[in-house]
């Protein structure tokens, strides 16, 4: 059943490729402006 | 109505009232980007029934109709908010444009992605030179031309001012996207969602892609509440009138 769900009737490398790729993406920017910002705090009271 | 909406813009203009409305808004609203998008997910990859063309692959729509529409959705967001800067001088504004630029090129990229993973497998491609994904590549190019020129010029108060210029132009692209399926002869589909007649989706299909839209709205409002909040704290370092 498991295998079934990853085969997607063999689109699985598509769609899980597409899926993937969105969740790095979301993921990647809350990181980056996370980043930014505490960056910004460290600059702020380091002055 | 007009007198609660020219309050609001009056309080806008205060760097320390939206900061604190930030504070407040930040932790519910990216609990709700979570659990929608978490959500929206689970139900695109396993409640909506397969399609019977496209079998399973069609499930790469609920990622790519929502990314192609926040693309454009974040323009439209980021031109009207340039025009409110040109002509206004609002601070925020330029601080929403400038914020806006990076995630609307992130979500245009995955926009062309998850089309290209759909493109491959339905039409045997992952790329074709047509109206519509050449209009959203030229999207693309725009919102890295937002950024670049931003960083190119040294004086951030000429920057801001050529940025909005550039971003208002640009937005000549955003109707030839939305309708390049139907003045061109294009292999993308028409769409789905925004018919005269309603959309053409079964509502277990509809339900799950309106969740994911949603929840990418949510996202969205949270990554620019975020970069706002840096924004405005880079700003209390640089000057002492914010």
């Amino acid at each position: 059943m498991l295998a079934q769900m990853f085969d997607m009737g063999t689109y699985g490398v598509y769609i899980w490729s597409a899926y993937g790729f969105s969740v790095a993406v979301l993921l990647f920017n809350v990181y980056r402006v996370i980043r930014r910002y505490k960056k910004v705090i460290k600059n702020e009271t380091a002055s | 109505m007009i007198k609660f909406l020219k309050q609001f813009f009056h309080k806008c203009v205060s760097p320390k009232w939206v900061h604190g409305a930030i504070e407040k808004l930040l932790t519910p609203i990216g609990y709700a980007a979570l659990l929608l998008l978490s959500t929206a997910f689970a139900l695109d990859l396993w409640w909506a029934p397969t399609d019977y063309q496209q079998g399973d692959a069609y499930r790469i729509m609920f990622v790519h109709v929502p990314a192609a529409f926040m693309s454009l959705f974040i323009y439209v967001t980021l031109a009207v908010s340039a025009l409110v800067y040109w002509v206004w001088h609002i601070k925020l504004a330029n601080v929403v444009v400038k914020a806006s630029a990076p995630i609307g090129a992130w979500l245009t990229l995955l926009a062309l992605v998850s089309g290209a993973l759909w493109g491959k497998p339905m039409w045997g491609t992952f790329w074709i030179w047509d109206a519509r994904l050449t209009s959203e590549l030229l999207l693309l190019f725009l919102y890295l031309g937002l950024i670049i020129l931003r960083r190119s010029i040294e004086d951030p108060e000429q920057g801001s001012k050529v940025v909005a210029v550039l971003a208002l132009l640009g937005a000549v692209d955003l109707p030839i996207i939305h309708y390049s399926v139907y003045w061109w002869n294009t292999l993308h589909q028409r769409s789905t969602l925004l018919n005269a007649s309603g959309p053409t989706l079964d509502s277990k299909m509809l339900y799950p892609l309106l969740g994911t839209l949603l929840g990418f709205l949510v996202y969205y409002v949270f990554i620019i509440l975020l970069e706002i909040r840096s924004e405005l704290w880079v700003r209390r370092n640089v000057s002492t009138d914010v």
